[in-house]
Parts: C-alpha cells; structure tokens; sequence
C-alpha cells in the first residue's frame, strides 16, 4: 500500500506537470484516464492562482493583455509557486521575475508596475499606526542625537523608477479609465505610498526626500538620513524633512541607542 | 454616532436563520442594508490582514450578525507540518472576532512546502484516518476549542482507499471530537461523480456531530464524454440539492444553514434570497416532520 506521503508527492508532481509516475496505479479511472482526472486539480490551481494575480496585478495585466498575462503568470507560477495557504502572498516576487525576464527590453518598466502594486497590497493589509508625537521627539536629550532613529509608518513603502511610474499606475489600475499615452522616457519618479484610514495617498518626492526617507527605511540613525538628503541636492533645506514626514504620517515611532 | 464594536453581540451559537458568504464586494452593502439573515461565514484566510478594510469591515459586521470562520488553506490533511504562521494567524483572528463556529476543510494542499491553494482529494486509509485526527487534535489543542471539518467535492478517487468518504468523516467525529460541516452540495457533486447513493452517506454521520450546513451551485463539465460536477460556488443552488437539502435537515434538524457563492459573485440581494430559500425549505421540512 502506498503511504500518505508517496501519495502526495505522486499527485504533487501531476499537478506541477513534472510526475513521470503512471496515475493509472493510483487513481481509479471508471471511464476517465487517471491524468485527465488529475488535471482537473492540475487547472483549479493554475486559475486560482491566475485570477489572484489578475486582482493583484490589473494594472500589468492591461498593459500586456490578458493573453500575455496569463503566459507570463504561468512561467511565474512555475519558477515561484506559492509557498503559503494564505494567497495574500502569491505576489510577492512578481517584479523580481519581470526584472529577470524583461531587464534590459523595453518592457523593463513592468517590472516598476509590478513592484508598486504589489507595495499597494502590502499597505492595504498593514497594521494601523497611531501618528508621532513631535513633543515626545523633542524630548530625547541632545546627547541621544547621534543614535536616534526613526521608523517608518508599516503602511508606507517607498520606490523610485526610471519611468513615470506613478502616472503609468494609475492610468492602467482602473480599467474604465481611458488608456492613455505615456511616453516612458518623461523622466524618473521617486513615490512614497501612504495609507491612511482607508485610503492610498501617492506622494511624488524630491530626490532629497527620497534619499532621507529611504536611509530611514534602511535603519540609518536620523543624523545620518540628512547627511543622505544633502547628498542627493546639497542646496536642499532638510532641517524641515522630520517635521513634514512626521506631519503626513510617515513616520510613526522613534527609537536611541544602538540597533 | 457610537462606532459598533466586536464585542457588541459577544460570543453566542449561530441561529437556525440561515446565514451566507461574506465577500469583500458586499461589505459595504451589508453594513448599511443588514440584510435579513441569520448569520455570515467569512474565510478566515481573507481576514488575516493585520490592518486596512477587511478586518475594519469585519469589526464592523461582526458586530451586527454572528459569525463563522471557514477557513480554506490550512491544509490539514498534508504529510508536510501544520503552518505555525498561518495557525497564529487564525488564532489570533478567533481571539478577535469571537466566531460561533471554526471549520476546515477534509482536504489537503501542500506538499513540501509548495502550496496548491487548492482543497485536494484525501485516500481514505487508515494511515490517513490517523494522520488526520492527530491534526484535528493539534488544532483543537492550539485554538482550544472544537472545530467543524467539512466534506470537500472530489473528482477522482484513490485506488488505495479502504472505507468510504462517509466512514472516514465519522471516524474522525469519533477519534478527534470533532464535529462536521456537512456540504450538501458537495455530497451531490462526489455521489453524481462517484456513483454512490448520497442518502446512504448522509445515513451513515452520526446525528448531533453536524454543527452547520452548506449548500451552494456546482457546475458541469465534460471529459472524455461523461460528465463531472465541478464545486465552482458559481451559481444558485440546484433543485437536486435543495431536495437533498430536505434529507439533510430529516438527519439533522435545525442545522444553521449557509448559502456560499464565491464567483461570479451576485448581487447582494439574490444571496440574501438563496437564504431566505433555505429557510422556507427548513421551516417546511420541520413543519412536516411535526
């Protein structure tokens, strides 16, 4: 007799498409092969997973067509199957897999789309954060400066592209909007992606925002994260950028000392 | 306005008043309408979110109708360990949301760590029986309370099974004390594809272990010229089922019934009238049995 675990290891490799082993010794047939039984299974989890990409991902899908999603859904199934009976994860390597597959063409921007929908459903399901009180920020003696760091609101994320990222989302996320025409080479966006409440604020930052954002989101100490800032436009006034991210809801905690 | 809280009903059994699937697209349509119904099941999976609106509309919702969490990934029948993440998780949604009933599903979906996402067929062996009751166990033991396991729509059957689907399921009721969701529409759909007398199953599941009942559509496929029910939750549910339905609540009277659609998701309004259906049905079936 077969044990459990032959048992699904056999099934397992039917479904994935890799099984060299005849169903006919598992699988009762009564007038339907063993295979096209199995196959019945094998295209339930090739929709299930498809039609969650399709809801997570309208954005690529209506940019490369419903054809060519399904296609590119397929290879990515394969080469990152999901790990988790929770599908909320199932998207989580997608602009890893379109910058493997597209880095260098000139669809090298899907893999952007791909990497800001998929931080829009992180921050739809990311815990709520009460704001920072600036009062208690002040209070941290002078001293404690040089180890102070700040953290980022969970429902924020930050990314910067090479194309108008921000205006290709969203005239592609909503499928009643007309397709409008976006030259790619209009130039770089750097995006902060904010939720508060229930809704999504999309920011459009300066490079020295970017750059004191994204050192704090890497763990740099608050001293550090404007140095970062300087760096990326040394006439930028950054004594303001605590105050203004504070203010929007970006930041939400601090911490002093070593990490 | 006072917002209302989860715990404005508190922890009670669900009511006889059949209930339905709740569905991100009708959150927003149940809370300022509160249809007529007795209760809502919502996949545990949907609310794990830490933050954002499933879980606020849950809160809200829950505090208007009781609730069941039916969850459909913790894969209870793989050889592969139980997800300790994904059992946090829905400990964590039960501590919250205080749920009348927990279900799962007899079924299994992973292997070496891939996930299928999908509610795969059981052998009914011994091996199994006991794989199975040591996982219901380990669950009960970690949630501290019981839970449901629900019958699943099969479309293939193992060659090394040595009991039938229905043995299997009271075996576990017996070994692990756990109760059953019956899935009538899934007993339909396994008995057309099986060739087995579906009364003969719903004689055998000892009476009282049936906490709830779900019925929903199925839809037809073809293969190799014979036809195979597929459980797609498409559709309304179909006058075979509804009959069966009648034979269910003779078994087992006053069951909290549910009515689950999960594509092609209607209006709110035609679910809330597939519910109000299994009313009638019920109050009919028990009329006459008086």
């Amino acid at each position: 007799m077969i044990s459990l675990r032959d048992l699904q290891r056999a099934f397992s490799q039917a479904l994935v498409g890799t099984g060299d082993e005849p169903l006919d010794a598992l699988i009762v047939s009564d007038g339907i092969p063993a295979a096209e039984r199995a196959g019945i299974y094998r295209n339930n989890v090739r929709t299930t997973f498809r039609n969650t990409m399709q809801i997570g991902f309208p954005a690529v899908a209506r940019l490369v067509g419903t054809d060519y999603f399904r296609q590119l859904v397929g290879e990515y199934q394969d080469r990152y199957p999901s790990r988790s009976g929770n599908l909320q994860h199932v998207g989580a390597d997608f602009a890893t897999h379109l910058a493997g597959r597209f880095g260098g063409s000139r669809f090298e921007y899907l893999a952007d789309v791909a990497a800001i929908e998929w931080a829009y459903q992180e921050i739809m399901v990311a815990p709520e954060h009460p704001p920072l009180d600036l009062g208690s920020l002040a209070a941290v003696p002078e001293a404690d400066y040089g180890t102070l760091r700040l953290r980022l609101n969970p429902a924020a994320r930050l990314l910067a592209s090479q194309f108008p990222l921000a205006r290709i989302w969203r005239a592609n996320r909503d499928e009643t909007l007309d397709s409008a025409t976006i030259d790619l080479g209009a130039g770089g966006e750097r995006i902060l992606l904010l939720r508060r409440g229930l809704e999504v604020e999309i920011h459009r930052l300066a490079p020295p925002d970017h750059s004191f954002l994204a050192a704090l989101a890497r763990g740099a100490t608050l001293v550090e994260a404007l140095e970062a800032a300087a760096d990326a436009d040394a006439k930028a006034e950054v004594a303001s950028l605590l105050a203004r991210y504070v203010a929007l809801g970006a930041i939400v905690g601090f911490a002093v000392g070593a990490r | 306005m006072r917002e209302p809280s989860a715990h404005t009903l508190g922890p009670q059994p669900l009511p006889v008043a059949a209930g339905i699937g709740l569905r991100a697209q009708h959150h927003s349509d149940v809370l300022e309408r509160r249809p007529g119904v007795g209760w809502v099941e919502a996949h545990s999976e949907n609310y794990f979110a830490e933050g954002g609106s499933q879980p606020w509309f849950l809160e809200r919702i829950r505090a208007l109708y009781p609730l069941s969490l039916h969850g459909v990934g913790l894969s209870l029948g793989s050889v592969d360990p139980l997800d300790a993440r994904h059992l946090a998780n829905l400990k964590r949604i039960v501590e919250r949301f205080e749920p009348a009933v927990v279900s799962e599903h007899l079924a299994w979906g992973t292997f070496a760590g891939r996930a299928f996402n999908d509610l795969l067929p059981m052998p009914y062996t011994e091996e199994a029986r006991r794989h199975l009751v040591r996982r219901i166990d380990q669950v009960q033991e970690y949630l501290g309370r019981r839970i449901l396991i629900e019958n699943v729509s099969s479309y293939l059957e193992f060659k090394c099974s040595e009991m039938p689907e229905w043995e299997f399921l009271a075996a576990l009721v017996q070994e692990s004390g756990c109760g059953l969701l019956l899935d009538v529409n899934n007993v339909y759909v396994s008995a057309c594809n099986h060739h087995f007398d579906p009364h003969r199953y719903l004689a055998f599941l000892p009476r009282g272990a049936v906490g709830e009942i779900h019925l929903a559509g199925h839809s037809r496929g073809q293969y190799q010229g014979r036809d195979v029910l597929i459980d797609t939750h498409g559709g309304p549910v179909c006058e075979a089922v509804w009959d069966l339905y009648v034979a269910a609540l003779a078994r087992f009277p006053h069951t909290p019934t549910l009515i689950e659609w999960d594509t092609d998701i209607p209006d709110l309004d035609v679910l809330v009238g597939e519910a109000h259906r299994a009313d009638a049905v019920r109050v009919r079936s028990h009329d006459l049995a008086a």
